[in-house]
């Protein structure tokens, strides 16, 4: 213990005596543990750290696998449903959900509420009831008893002011009045950004319809069930279900998924990418300080070879230098640890909206430990080597006056080397990952959505049942205020559509062309379609290719018509024209169910703008009316600036009407690349800070080799070198280890990438123009590392190294 | 002194060295001639500047006034590169201690000078084979300088020096790094070059050794204060079969 402490107050004079060292090296460090913390505690929170509900292993997603369409995780109908559950043995309790918007209006602001409408056995379920109150009781299920909600936590705190009273309140959603059963305890928000949750009551026709799909399900795995366990049952049961159904379940399976894995999964790749890339940050690091190391022990030859000589052991040399290592490292860590405290501040504001589980990301005891522990590591990493080294010194010769032999010499020289050349290939492991994600973002960026995002203002609206109970009301609402908007100066054009963006679960259903036999792989395929208003795609800006737009003369009682896109044609009507043609969802029951196609547009990025592009259909919203429609606004100067004039005018058609979002084209397509920008930045600013960490560490073998040669180079200017010839010596000497890296890394990257495969877009995993352009860059960068101190060995003068014998 | 062109020349050659406010005057107006196939000691007692005028005969270094005539071509205003070109052919460096270059080879060590000149690998195998040769070294030609006896290692030294033909030798207390006898045998290398016609510059401090050459230059706070050709004599002495003292 006292060996120790003698130790610890060595290393730490040591250190202090050498403060530039000490500041260089803990920097190094402290760059590399914190960006490992602040990546870490990202992962903590949204991988790592179990879900927030008793027994989180056991919820299970229960989706349809809709092996026709090649959806593997598909909601489901009532009767499935029911079926699925009745028919288990192994688990504890499965429940139907499904999230709507409502408007909560009456106190306030009208506010729409993303509202999660389960079935009443919800909260058992997961394991976690209100906080205040009660949850649902069965009788709520039935339609008509279900005017009741539960509060999230911040919805109560945020509108209600965290009101004890709030119990058996009337709230007016959607306007009617609905009772406040209980308030759900903090961070419940299941499944995302909840704000209350109702109890599902469908009616008896929902009720009955197998073929009507809407339903996510979840389910509570029994103790001591395995999932591979209900996978089995619940195989045998979809299994029956398609032999009692064959006509609507054929084709369909059930898969079940950790609900963990269904939160988590979509970024699971990215974050691992994240943690691999600030794991080769900080190995290069510890190779730099390693060298650093490395050269500092040369020039503590003596001081070792006298301790050895005064009896000293190998092993007690490697401690005290290895000491000195973890104290290096643990003030590393620490200032890590503060890096980091601000990183993942900034990493939870840069965050896009769609990351699961953000909110949880924090650093708590176990990143704390995370940190610690991987601060011993590193010290260790790398300190042994050159402690190792240190301790190997051929005692007579290093205590010869004026010797210069010992871990300066050849084998040293390879470590360093070897040091380096690792450095170089993991920067360019880092820079080419970096590399990928930079084209593919430059690619989505590049995509044509098929339409004209610029000037272009959009709004949600929703119009509640009870105040606009029938079509004709709704069309009549969204027609004022078309006129409204589409007057208004600063305004170029006005329209409406059910949904701008196509959401993944969109509104679909099976459908039949006329004339067309029905392909039996294909009889279940589901056709989007949107409601749009006319002039839709001309304010859009999505070109007609075939046909006409809609009218006016398109109404409710005109023959049904369709618009659809150009990859339907293509894929139902070949070459033929699809003009004229008609389709019905569902078997049609008379005439009147045919849709007649009028017009073909071209395609538009709507699914995300990496996405492929699916068979779309649109019809008049006067012969389907909406009640929720976006609005789109293509303004004559800054879309931003009109939002306030068209708030205006929603509020002087309906006061209690909530506006959802209020954005620009440009912002919706911005954070809908949010999360690959962030990928793209995050491994851009780790790929830079290992290209500079590399950049310093070939630049600090090549100086140190120099400052050790400083008599050879003096030797050589007197045999006749010119600078041009030491030049070359010395750079030619760095781009060997340079260019041994680059290739190091090349082969390294070129194995590693494939791992991302799934977070580009546009370009392969092995994109010759990255895999060359990359690799160039660490030449250049390596080169003007060698540069400088080559430049410098030009300079030695003869007379003076030859006198430093 | 023959009436022939010289091989080196100074003339008034002096050379100030500044440091901080002090003034030190290391060479104070040399005049020098050295014919072609002549051998030249410079001895004198430590700091009295021969280290310095060697330099300077080797281009490492530059007069602060004077000038330099290397055959017959004022050095003064030459480039860097020019300088470094004459070094590389025209004259030989022999050092105290050997600098010979630790990662390299014998044989790489010697072709090194002859790498600076862009020569054929083949002419540079046939010269660092000859120069070898001569110092009777061509056996240690894979060996690393660090697996030679400090005499082997001057020997190589030579050897570098002369591969590549210069005009003139020039030698750095060649014998300062080496026991008696292993000097002994390195001076009768160079006495040996010599007779061959090598034109032999060597700065010592050991009149044993001075005696060895044709003329002897003895500098004092740096001055020439006395040229002595009395070793001709004792060397015509010593080729009769007269051992030396």
């Amino acid at each position: 213990m006292e060996a120790l402490l003698h130790d610890i107050r060595f290393a730490l004079r040591v250190l202090v005596k050498n403060p530039g060292f000490t500041l260089v090296a803990a920097f190094a460090l402290a760059l590399g543990i914190g960006a490992n913390t602040a990546i870490f505690s990202v992962v903590n929170g949204v991988l790592l750290r179990p879900l927030a509900y008793p027994k989180p292993e056991q919820l299970t997603m229960v989706w349809l696998d809709n092996r026709r369409q090649g959806i593997r995780e598909d909601i489901t109908s009532w009767p499935n449903y029911t079926d699925w559950r009745d028919q288990n043995q192994t688990f504890q309790r499965m429940a139907g959900y499904r999230s709507t918007r409502l408007n909560l209006t009456g106190s306030g602001e009208p506010e729409e509420m993303q509202v999660v409408m389960a079935t009443t056995n919800f909260f058992q379920l997961m394991g976690i009831g209100p906080a205040l109150g009660r949850g649902f009781v069965d009788d709520e299920s039935q339609p008509g008893k279900d005017n009741v909600v539960v509060l999230s936590h911040g919805l109560w705190q945020r509108r209600f002011g965290g009101d004890p009273s709030i119990l058996n309140r009337q709230i007016n959603l959607n306007g009617q009045a609905t009772t406040v059963i209980g308030v759900m305890p903090a961070g419940f928000e299941f499944p995302s950004k909840t704000d209350m949750w109702g109890p599902l009551a469908p009616n008896d026709r929902l009720r009955a319809a197998r073929g009507a799909f809407w339903l996510p399900v979840i389910g509570r795995l029994k103790d001591s069930v395995t999932i591979e366990q209900a996978r089995a049952e619940m195989n045998v049961i979809a299994e029956r279900l398609e032999n009692e159904y064959p006509d609507i379940n054929r084709g369909y399976g059930v898969n079940l998924v950790p609900l963990h894995e269904t939160t988590v999964g979509n970024v699971r790749t990215a974050l691992l990418v994240l943690l691999a890339a600030v794991v080769f940050v900080l190995l290069i690091a510890c190779a730099n300080v390693a060298n650093l190391l490395l050269a500092r022990a040369a020039t503590r030859s003596r001081e070792i070879a006298v301790r050895s000589a005064l009896g000293a052991g190998r092993g007690r040399i490697i401690r005290q230098l290895l000491t000195e290592s973890l104290i290096l490292a643990i003030t590393g860590g620490a200032v890590g640890v503060l890096l980091a405290w601000w990183g993942v501040d900034l990493l939870v504001k840069l965050g896009p909206e769609n990351l699961p589980r953000l909110s949880e990301v924090r650093l708590d005891s176990r990143v704390l430990g995370f940190t610690f522990s991987l601060s011993l590591l590193t010290g260790i990493v790398f300190g042994l080597a050159p402690a190792i080294y240190a301790s190997r010194l051929d005692l007579s010769e290093m205590l010869k006056e004026g010797s210069r032999t010992g871990p300066g010499g050849k084998r040293a020289n390879i470590v360093r080397s070897a040091f380096v050349v690792t450095e170089l290939a993991f920067a360019l492991l880092l820079l080419i990952g970096a590399g990928l994600m930079i084209r593919s973002f430059a690619r989505i960026q590049n995509v044509d959505p098929g339409f004209r995002t610029d000037r272009l203002l959009t709004l949600q609206l929703r119009l509640p049942r009870t105040k606009y109970p029938d079509g004709a009301q709704v069309n009549a609402f969204y027609q004022q205020l078309h006129e409204r908007l589409a007057a208004l100066p600063g305004v170029d054009g006005a329209s409406a559509t059910t949904s701008i963006l196509l959401p993944q679960l969109a509104n679909s259903s099976g459908f039949v062309i006329e004339g067309r036999a029905p392909d039996p792989q294909e009889q279940r395929l589901e056709l989007p379609f949107d409601s749009v208003m006319p002039e839709y795609f001309q304010v859009m800006g999505v070109p007609l290719l075939r046909g006409r737009f809609f009218t006016a003369q398109d109404g409710p009682d005109a023959p049904n018509v369709a618009i659809i896109n150009e990859t339907m044609a293509g894929k139902y009507f070949g070459s033929d024209d699809p003009l004229g043609r008609r389709f019905s969802f569902g078997t049609p029951r008379n005439d009147s169910d045919w849709i007649t196609i009028v017009g073909v547009v071209r395609d538009t990025k709507r699914q995300g703008l990496a996405a492929p592009i699916r068979i779309e259909s649109f019809m008049p919203a006067a012969q389907n009316p909406s009640r929720g429609m976006e609005i789109v606004i293509r303004t004559s100067g800054d879309p931003q600036a009109m939002a306030g004039t068209v708030r205006e005018q929603v509020r002087q058609l309906d006061a209690d009407l909530p506006i959802a979002s209020i954005r620009t084209m440009e912002e919706i397509f911005s954070t809908s690349i949010a999360e690959r920008r962030l990928n793209m930045l995050l491994l851009g600013i780790f790929a830079f800070v290992a290209l500079v960490l590399a950049a310093v560490g070939i630049y600090g073998v090549m100086s140190y080799a120099i400052s050790r040669r400083t008599n050879e180079m003096g030797v050589r200017i007197a045999l006749g070198a010119t600078r041009g010839d030491i030049l070359r010596l010395v750079v030619g000497q760095g781009m060997r280890l340079a260019l041994a890296g680059v290739g190091a890394g090349t082969v390294l990257a070129f194995v590693m990438t494939r791992w991302m495969s799934s977070l580009l877009f546009g370009i392969s995993s092995t994109d010759l123009w990255t895999f060359t352009l990359v690799p160039v860059l660490l030449a250049a960068t390596g080169l003007l590392a060698c540069y400088i101190p080559a430049r410098r060995a030009t300079r030695v003068d003869p007379m003076i190294a030859l006198r430093y014998e | 002194m023959s009436g022939s062109e010289p091989l080196l020349r100074l003339d008034g050659v002096t050379k100030v060295f500044y440091t901080d406010e002090v003034e030190t005057h290391a060479l104070a107006g040399i005049h020098l001639e050295v014919q072609p196939g002549e051998y030249v000691a410079i001895a004198g007692p430590s700091g009295c500047g021969k280290s310095t005028l060697l330099s300077i005969l080797g281009l490492l270094d530059s007069p602060s006034e004077g000038a330099y005539h290397l055959n017959g071509r004022p050095v003064e205003k030459l480039t860097a590169s020019e300088r470094a070109r004459i070094r590389n052919r025209e004259i030989g460096f022999i050092f105290q201690s050997f600098n010979l270059i630790g990662d390299l080879t014998v044989f790489e060590n010697v072709e090194l000078p002859l790498t600076y000149r862009g020569m054929k690998a083949s002419e540079r195998r046939e010269r660092v084979h000859a120069a070898l040769e001569k110092v009777g070294m061509a056996h240690r030609a894979k060996h690393l300088p660090s697996q030679l006896s400090g005499g082997q290692q001057q020997r190589v030294a030579v050897a570098r020096a002369v591969a590549g033909q210069p005009a003139i030798l020039l030698a750095d207390e060649p014998t300062g790094n080496l026991d008696s006898t292993n000097g002994e045998a390195v001076m009768e290398l160079l006495r040996e070059l010599h007779r061959e016609g090598a034109t032999i510059c060597m700065v010592t401090h050991d009149p044993r050794f001075a005696r060895h050459a044709d003329r002897s230059i003895h500098l004092f706070d740096g001055r020439i204060v006395e040229e002595d050709h009395s070793p001709k004599a004792e060397k015509e002495l010593e080729e009769s079969g007269f051992e030396m003292n």
